[in-house]
């Protein structure tokens, strides 16, 4: 079975294989666009970009582009010849295309796969990523971060090894550099800020000065300012070249590898399938003042704050402290993807819910897990086995599903036999505000608690569930994953009644947790012993004119309430629910009865 | 931090009439019987144990047992008139069965639990239970245990294991009139730590559920079999079952296990049973029933994908250890808005013009969907808000304080 490695980058597309079989390693590479060029065709890579602009269809110059703005947008859906297409049908094409490719040259099926995404990618687009690779009928074993496909594919971390490197992978746009600190099976990622852009439209010495200059500042965090420590620059992309290898090697000192660079990516994630386990933190933070260690071994390291367990009585055993901004990845062991259908999530409960594919399993993003002193993971390498008959290794879970309870989620899944404790892993928040966590839940616990439960706010969530079987078994398996979505800013309001007779007012006070603007409101009075479902269900007493709200600092209407007596309902809704970002919720439901 | 009392303690029951636990028989305290144990007595003498005509005929149980004599029911132990061994064993003066070991000084509590057919009262009576025992219990720092050895081995082979160990649904529950007209509450002892004026101390009350068939409350003949059991009832759970409401099977998940149509509306049933429970003398007040129903809306699995934000049946119930008034009320809100939306104004109206104390419920004793071979689906059991019904009337009962108000 062979397993492809897959690099879906702004500028190119590129599919890797290694050698097997008797045939050779390869790659195939095509330009992410995709060009609808009538209502019955669609051109995907070199034809999309060779095509004249003229046709009445899109253009999609990148799909990566185009997945990553459907996880910020609500609708970035392509519209051609008045059908609308997802995203990930955009880009499945893409992904297809590339299967082909690789199916032409290999002869054999295309089929199972490693994503290959870069550090610096949310939760959702690279459950977008990996939605378009199911939606091209590609089976996806497993995501791997881009450095460390890069490391792969220059053979840089493996067993003794030891090593401070700096990749810069190199695409249209721009050069997106980390330094990594290799410890056997353990990477530290230092991420640097990007400084530099793209080269179009720059000149090639001053942006080359400014790239040395980026290479030397993240080389510094990790092979000291003089980088005396620092072994080698890896480059990668298909902006690496010979000459930008040989400017980088005279101006810094230190080896620069150049091995085909523009599949590197792609070839590293091919070649990660066969790796076995191994523990990437992402954390961000210098390790310059931690010496390199004289033999590899794992570290104790502060795990990322972790949301608030939920009842911690019996408390699953957390495997280390938790330390903001702190991530740990795993370049798990990829094998057959994990399908899951949520039993019945409601639309925002989907991420990036699409008419086209329908919701499925959100993707492991490169999770990855330090477990620390006296945690059961089990270095490997080559899918070797574990060690003696008790060592644990992670087995699949199915029927994953993750449930919003306001600012919780339920988790829940099905335990392989003879399982006794899962890994439950989470990531949860967008942009620089993620955090990342990991536990052990055991079975007696996930029974008796009925499920798992996580304190997560109203930001969006990935969840990563594998279970630890004691023993041997052919193939271990991945993890697998399910997304929230993030809720929508929540104004909350709690209606009153002040004063009497014909001085009584109606008052209603709105407070929010977040900074954030909201509609115009009708504030509804409706009598009956049922809550109004809609304002056409009462009369409207007050509009309340769009504003702005911050936190802690309720903001108070008041308004006549015409003369009569008796209690009421007074309820709020959105003047316009069409323009509604926010959720308008009442404080208590009970409480809306007034007067 | 210093906590307020429950607002109604628990009263000791001397003076008044006794309920059975068992079979639901008042009587004065004086009247319990004693069973002697059969060992041999300081004077050498021994009672044979012999099949008890009575309990047989009442219960079903034939087993062999000291012979029951009469004695001062106020005390906790006797003497048998035949071998003067000094006995514990107190039992029921109608029933014969053994009676829970401080039955008559602490509290005694009869919930009732009726819904139709095929509403999931047994699996609620087993998660809720359970449920009490582990994480409801160590919420409200209480301790729920079997009365008495049938009870704990019934509870165990016939509800726990059977739905939490092998993962099947149980089948029908039997209909009184197969049994000679007979029933098997499940007797508990809950034993709650409140804080008193000085010091926490707990506060035990006996609980006996009773687990009526559905198929005992489908015409008014087969609900005067449960007359008694209801009448004497302290609290009445009442399940009622939204797929079986018109309205709410269109509004249910796809894919839901459906109840067979041919069973009875939910209407139906609370229709019976009010009516029931109207002839009973002295059971309403200013026209309206006093007994706490707590209306139970069982499978609400099947409608949280329709639950907007903001729904308090859409979070879980707060944890303190307290009953928590607010939510509640909120809980009683959304559900009686969902009634409307079932075609179930009927049964709201019945309730607001017929109960004195009622809240609805909203619960999900399993979480999810079972198999269609009646199995609890594969993820397990994820109870959602089994316990707040009978912390309610737990509190409607003083045994439990209240937090907040309405």
């Amino acid at each position: 079975m062979t397993v492809f490695g897959i690099d879906l980058g702004r500028s190119q597309a590129c599919i890797a294989w290694l050698a097997a079989g008797g045939g050779p390693a390869g790659s195939a590479t095509i330009p992410p666009a995709v060009r609808f060029a009538s209502a019955q065709e669609v051109l995907v890579g070199e034809p999309a970009l060779a095509a004249p602009p003229d046709g009445s269809g899109p253009f999609v110059f990148s799909v990566y582009d185009l997945l990553a703005r459907s996880a910020i947008v609500l609708d970035a859906d392509v519209r051609a010849f008045e059908r609308t297409y997802s995203p990930e049908w955009v880009a499945a094409r893409v992904l297809a295309e590339l299967g082909e490719r690789a199916r032409a040259v290999t002869g054999g099926p295309v089929r199972d796969v490693v994503l290959a995404v870069p550090v610096e990618l949310g939760v959702a687009p690279i459950a977008a990523q990996r939605r378009a690779a199911e939606e091209a009928g590609l089976a996806v074993r497993g995501t791997i971060l881009a450095p460390i496909a890069v490391c792969l594919h220059h053979e840089a971390i493996g067993e003794g090894l030891g090593q401070n490197l700096v990749v810069c992978i190199v695409d249209v746009a721009g050069p997106q550099v980390c330094a990594l600190r290799v410890r056997e099976y353990l990477v530290d990622i230092v991420r640097v800020p990007p400084t530099v852009g793209p080269l179009a439209g720059t000149d090639q010495d001053v942006w080359t000065e400014s790239l040395i200059g980026a290479v030397r500042t993240a080389g510094a965090t990790v092979g000291g300012p003089l980088l005396d420590d620092l072994d080698a620059v890896l480059l990668a992309g298909d902006g690496a070249t010979p000459d930008l290898a040989a400017r980088l090697h005279t101006a810094l000192g230190i080896p620069v590898r150049c091995d085909a660079p523009e599949a590197a990516v792609a070839d590293g994630a091919a070649r990660s399938a066969d790796f076995g386990f191994l523990r990437v933190n992402t954390s961000g933070a210098s390790p310059m003042s931690e010496p390199r260690p004289s033999a590899p071994a794992p570290r104790s390291v502060p795990l990322p704050t972790a949301p608030e367990r939920e009842d911690p009585e019996p408390a699953p055993q957390r495997r280390e402290p938790a330390r903001e901004t702190e991530t740990k990845d795993r370049a798990h062991a990829p094998t057959e993807t994990r399908t899951q259908t949520p039993s019945t999530p409601t639309a925002d409960e989907r991420i990036g819910p699409r008419s086209q594919p329908p919701p499925r399993t959100t993707p492991d993003p490169g999770f990855t897990a330090d477990p620390g002193p006296g945690a059961t993971h089990v270095p490997r390498k080559h899918t070797a086995m574990p060690a003696g008959p008790d060592a644990a290794h992670p087995q699949p879970v199915a029927g994953l599903t993750a449930e919003r309870r306001e600012d919780r989620a339920l988790l829940t899944w099905i335990w392989p036999p003879d399982c006794v404790t899962s890994v439950v892993r989470w990531q949860v928040g967008t942009g620089g505000d993620v955090k990342r966590g990991e536990v052990e839940c055991t079975r007696r616990v996930y029974e008796h608690e009925g499920g798992f439960q996580l304190r997560i706010g109203s930001v969006e969530g990935l969840f990563t569930v594998e279970a630890l079987v004691s023993g041997s078994s052919p193939e271990p398996g991945p993890p697998s994953s399910f997304g929230l979505a993030a809720l929508l800013p929540a104004i909350r309001y709690a209606p009153a009644v002040r004063g009497r007779g014909s001085r009584r007012k109606g008052q209603v006070t709105l407070t929010s947790d977040t900074d954030c603007s909201f509609p115009a409101i009708d504030v509804v009075l409706a009598r009956g012993h049922y809550l109004p479902r809609g304002a056409h269900e009462g009369e409207i007493v007050h509009r309340i004119t769009g504003a702005h709200l911050t936190p802690r600092t309720p903001l108070t209407v008041q308004f006549p309430l015409p003369g009569r007596s008796g209690p009421f309902w007074l309820v709020c809704f959105t003047a316009d629910p069409a323009e509604a970002a926010v959720e308008l919720l009442p404080e208590s439901l009970h409480r809306l009865k007034v007067g | 931090m210093r906590m307020s009392l429950p607002s109604k303690l628990p009263t000791k029951l001397p003076s008044k009439r006794l309920i059975c636990p068992y079979c639901y028989e008042q009587f004065p305290i004086r009247d319990i019987l004693f069973r002697c144990n059969t060992r041999t007595g300081r004077t050498g003498r021994r009672c044979t144990a012999k099949t008890d005509g009575i309990l047989e005929d009442r219960t079903g149980n034939g087993r062999e047992l000291g012979p029951v004599f009469a004695g001062d029911g106020r005390q906790t132990t006797a003497s048998c008139p035949d071998c003067t061994s000094e006995t514990r064993y107190r039992v029921c003066p109608v029933c014969h069965s053994q009676l829970p070991t401080q039955f008559g000084l602490v509290d005694n509590l009869l919930i009732a639990m009726v819904g139709s057919k095929e509403s999931g009262k047994t699996v609620y009576m087993t998660v809720l239970l359970h449920e009490v025992m582990n994480r409801v219990g160590a919420r409200l720092d209480a301790s729920l245990m079997a009365g008495d050895e049938h009870t704990l081995s019934r509870f165990r082979r016939n509800y726990e294991d059977n739905l939490y160990t092998d993962h099947r649904l149980p089948t029908a529950t039997a209909s009184a009139s197969t049994k000679d007209n007979r029933v098997d509450p499940l007797v508990f002892r809950l034993s709650i730590s409140a804080q008193g004026p000085l010091r926490r101390a707990p506060v035990h009350t006996l609980l006996s559920f009773f687990d009526a068939a559905g198929e005992d409350l489908t015409s008014q003949e087969s609900v005067d079999l449960n007359t008694r059991y209801l009448a004497n009832a302290d609290g009445v759970l009442l399940l009622l079952d939204p797929l079986q409401m018109p309205g709410a099977r269109l509004a249910a998940a796809p894919g839901t296990r459906m109840p067979s149509a041919q069973y009875d509306t939910s209407v139906g049933v609370l229709t019976r049973i009010t009516d029931m429970l109207l002839s009973q003398p002295g059971a309403a007040r200013k026209g309206r029933i006093d007994v706490p129903v707590a209306v139970v809306f069982p499978k609400m699995d099947a409608f949280r994908h329709r639950l907007r934000r903001g729904s308090p049946l859409s979070v879980d119930p707060p944890a303190g250890e307290k009953f928590d008034v607010a939510d509640s009320l909120d809980v009683h809100t959304e559900m009686a808005g969902l009634l409307r939306d079932w075609d179930g104004v009927q049964v709201d109206q019945l309730m607001r013009n017929t109960y004195r104390r009622y809240r609805y419920f909203g619960v999900s004793a399993l979480g999810a969907n079972p198999t269609p071979d009646a199995e609890v689906a594969a993820t397990g059991i994820q109870p959602y808000r089994v316990a707040d019904p009978f912390i309610w009337l737990l509190s409607e009962f003083g045994a439990v304080g209240r937090e907040g108000s309405g």
